[in-house]
């Protein structure tokens, strides 16, 4: 069964215009996959719909083997979702904002203590989560949302341009964390406009225009013997 | 001038949220319900004030009406600022996005403090024309004295701006040293609220003369505003010259203040923009929570931390608790010579449970609260929480809020009134009524009508549509009471049950039906 399954997705704005139109892809334990489109093509739409922050129009959505319009909360228990500008409660500090996100996916005191630990240490925050999330810059609200992603162990994590504000170290740690969630039976889905990293880090990819989507499966299959910004490039002109 | 007018348009598209007005799915019902409102907004203050016009010119006191409206409408502007002005001129946060635009720094006030002048203009304007009409009906023909009067108009905000504004500085500089400045700024504010108010009292009620009434009654006008003296027939010189030194000084005030406070508003800004940088200690020995604990306290926290929301949604709970400390504290005939209420007990055996009402009924941040949430919305939205479990949060602090006040006033109520049961009944339990539809209308019509995209606070607390409509049909819940008093043969207290009963229905059935949403 597969972790997520979107079946003829449909969304259309207030003012008419069709953000993403009749999409379908299906998202398997194990899978890293790059969601790849220009800017406006309907990523963070979809990605949104997904994880219950819009509503859509027509379609489907289901999550673990449960539908995100008929049982929202078993979808969002199973899944963590990262913004691509990961706004957090400012006036929290960082170990409020982890423990306030841990007490809403009801994660026990051992298992959050053990995560803060494990990944407060490895993106170098454990000394700054005492301060307000007001006094941070970019890349340290990024990795406290990451943390705070992490804190439930999700089967399925979904980041909207993760990689945006990350200094190199930080970028490879999420890279290894992302690895490390797949090689644990959980899925990521991810947007990017960094084709490299898609190309390096995935195992499967889709890509949308103007809210359809033009490709979706394996990566070597979809590109074939050329680069993926050539194929990417192929299907944008 | 042009980059004045560009800043300005900006500003108010921005501020009003009038594209996603226009671009709303509910177009129509937004635009009849901010119409209706504005309308009834419109009619009540024209009313208002043409009705006081006219009491004065009825005890032939209508030279009277200029000063006074005057002095009414600069003492609102003077409050009104004051609870806004360093959300506007200072710490907004486009300033460091404006900041970096090839503008002076004098057209950037300039367009701040316009904005600022505009809202507070609308309640000059309204205050100066209505009485004004009442004023030329009554008054022999001066065409001079009136062109002058309605000029005016344009330059009664001024002086009242700059000062609310300085001290809104005063306010900034004083709690900038402190560790946890937003506390400190809320104490502050309050205490220069006070201040205003006993320095207004003192004005009003010194040298009053009771057998000369006009006398009397200028006196307690130019009190409140000793500017509104230029209103006055004076035998040193004409009306219409009084007037001109108004204006005049009006404008000078106010070029001024514009100069002093470009000369160092950048570090003025900075300061107000400053967050609390403490720290709260490691993650040890915070437990685990409930859902709805956790998302109570992040609600708890997130209000105390809005020196908006504070000062201007938690007024009405903060004014019921300072009446009834007073009440405990003070011999009630004394209590009733401040307020100008011969029989205290009287008085408030039969008012107590309507006061109390009107005053949580003031106090709605559940109308803001999700707004409140801004960028921060996704947060919730992809947890696994339910609606019904996010607006129950929201609606607890509400309720608790109210809760603090309303167990005090009752103690203080039940501890120095001379009641019967009936009256004992009714002042515990119509105030709860009304506390519940208040915090539910105010969540339900803010559920509907959100706004995340906000780059100011004072957007969603106090110029929202949540907000502004909240206040006026829960304040119109209180009047109706007594307004049907007057109109039909029935007690006020017996009309209040009636009323309590029925809102407190409605605010059941607009809660489930509220929570019944998938989406917030």
């Amino acid at each position: 069964m597969p972790i997520l399954e979107i079946k003829n997705l449909t969304k259309t704005f207030s003012n008419k215009k069709k953000a993403v139109d009749n999409l379908t892809l299906s998202i398997e334990a194990g899978d890293i996959f790059g969601f790849i489109g220009a800017n406006g093509a309907g990523k963070t739409t979809t990605l949104k719909a997904v994880v219950g922050i819009h509503s859509f129009d027509e379609g489907e959505i289901n999550i673990d083997g449960h539908s995100i319009k008929k049982d929202p909360l078993a979808c969002k228990a199973v899944l963590a979702y990262i913004p691509d500008n990961p706004d957090l409660y400012e006036h929290l500090t960082g170990y409020q904002y982890i423990h306030f996100v841990a007490d809403l996916y009801n994660v026990s005191t051992s298992q959050r203590a053990q995560a803060i630990k494990e990944y407060g240490d490895l993106f170098e925050m454990t000394p700054n989560l005492g301060n307000v999330i007001s006094s941070y810059s970019h890349g340290m609200k990024q990795r406290t949302a990451i943390i705070s992603a992490l804190v439930h162990s999700p089967k399925l994590l979904i980041l909207d341009e993760p990689f945006v504000g990350l200094d190199p170290k930080a970028t490879f740690l999420l890279k290894q964390v992302i690895k490390e969630c797949v090689s644990n039976g959980g899925a990521i889905f991810f947007s990017t406009h960094v084709l490299d990293v898609v190309e390096k880090l995935c195992n499967k990819v889709a890509v949308i225009k103007t809210g359809k989507l033009i490709a979706s499966g394996p990566i070597e299959e979809i590109k074939g013997n050329q680069s993926l910004e050539a194929f990417f490039m192929e299907v944008e002109s | 001038m042009n980059r004045i007018y560009l800043l300005l348009r900006t500003q108010i598209i921005n501020y009003f949220s009038l594209n996603e007005m226009k671009q709303s799915k509910n177009k129509k019902e937004m635009i009849i319900i901010v119409g209706l409102s504005l309308a009834m907004l419109l009619i009540f203050f024209c009313i208002y004030n043409v009705l006081t016009a006219q009491a004065l010119a009825r005890m032939g006191e209508q030279d009277l009406i200029p000063a006074y409206m005057v002095a009414v409408s600069s003492f609102a502007t003077l409050i009104l600022t004051m609870l806004r002005s360093n959300g506007i001129l200072f710490g907004s946060r486009d300033m460091d996005m404006l900041l970096a635009l090839p503008v002076k720094l004098h057209e950037l006030i300039s367009s701040k403090f316009l904005f600022m002048y505009l809202l507070n203009f609308i309640f000059s304007f309204l205050f100066m024309v209505s009485g004004g009409i009442v004023w030329i009906m009554h008054t022999p023909w001066d065409i001079l004295q009136f062109a002058l009067y309605f000029i005016s108009i344009f330059f009664v905000p001024f002086i009242p701006m700059c000062l609310a504004s300085f001290i809104g500085l005063l306010v900034v500089l004083a709690s900038s040293h402190f560790k946890n400045r937003n506390i400190f700024s809320l104490i502050f504010s309050f205490a220069a609220l006070g201040l205003i108010g006993y320095i207004s009292y003192l004005g009003m009620h010194s040298g009053n003369n009771i057998e000369d009434l006009g006398a009397m009654l200028a006196s307690q006008v130019t009190g409140l505003y000793p500017l509104s003296k230029l209103f006055l027939k004076h035998t040193v010189f004409p009306a219409s010259v009084g007037l001109g030194i108004f204006i005049a000084i009006s404008a000078f005030v106010f070029v001024l203040f514009i100069r002093l406070v470009s000369v160092k508003y950048d570090t003025l800004n900075a300061l107000a923009s400053t967050s609390s940088k403490y720290t709260a200690g490691g993650g040890a020995g915070i437990k685990k929570q409930s859902q709805f604990a956790a998302l109570y306290k992040k609600e708890f926290g997130r209000f105390f931390n809005s020196y908006m929301a504070v000062l201007n949604t938690g007024l009405g709970v903060i004014m019921l608790s300072l009446f009834s400390i007073c009440l405990l504290i003070m011999p009630l005939d004394r209590l009733g010579q401040y307020v100008g209420i011969e029989d205290m007990n009287g008085f408030l055996s039969t008012y107590a449970p309507i006061l109390i009402a009107a005053m949580l009924s003031l106090s709605c941040p559940a109308a803001s609260s999700i707004s409140l949430e801004g960028k921060n919305i996704w947060i919730l939205q992809s947890a696994p929480v339910s609606v019904r479990q996010i607006l129950n949060s929201k609606l607890a602090v509400n309720l608790t809020l109210h809760g603090f006040a309303y167990l005090l006033a009752v103690a203080s109520i039940m501890v120095r009134l001379k009641m019967n049961l009936f009256q004992n009944v009714s002042v515990l339990l119509i105030p709860i009524a009304y506390s519940v539809f208040t915090a539910v209308f105010g969540i339900a019509l803010n559920k509907k009508y959100p706004n995340y995209a906000w780059g100011n606070e004072m957007i969603v607390v106090k110029q929202s549509l949540p907000v502004i409509v909240t206040n006026m049909v829960c304040m119109t819940t209180v009047a109706l009471p007594v307004l049907l008093h007057w109109l039909l043969p029935v007690s006020i207290i017996s009309l209040a049950w009636i009323i309590a009963v029925i809102i407190f229905i409605a605010a059941i059935i607009m809660y489930q039906r509220t929570c019944r949403a998938t989406f917030i």
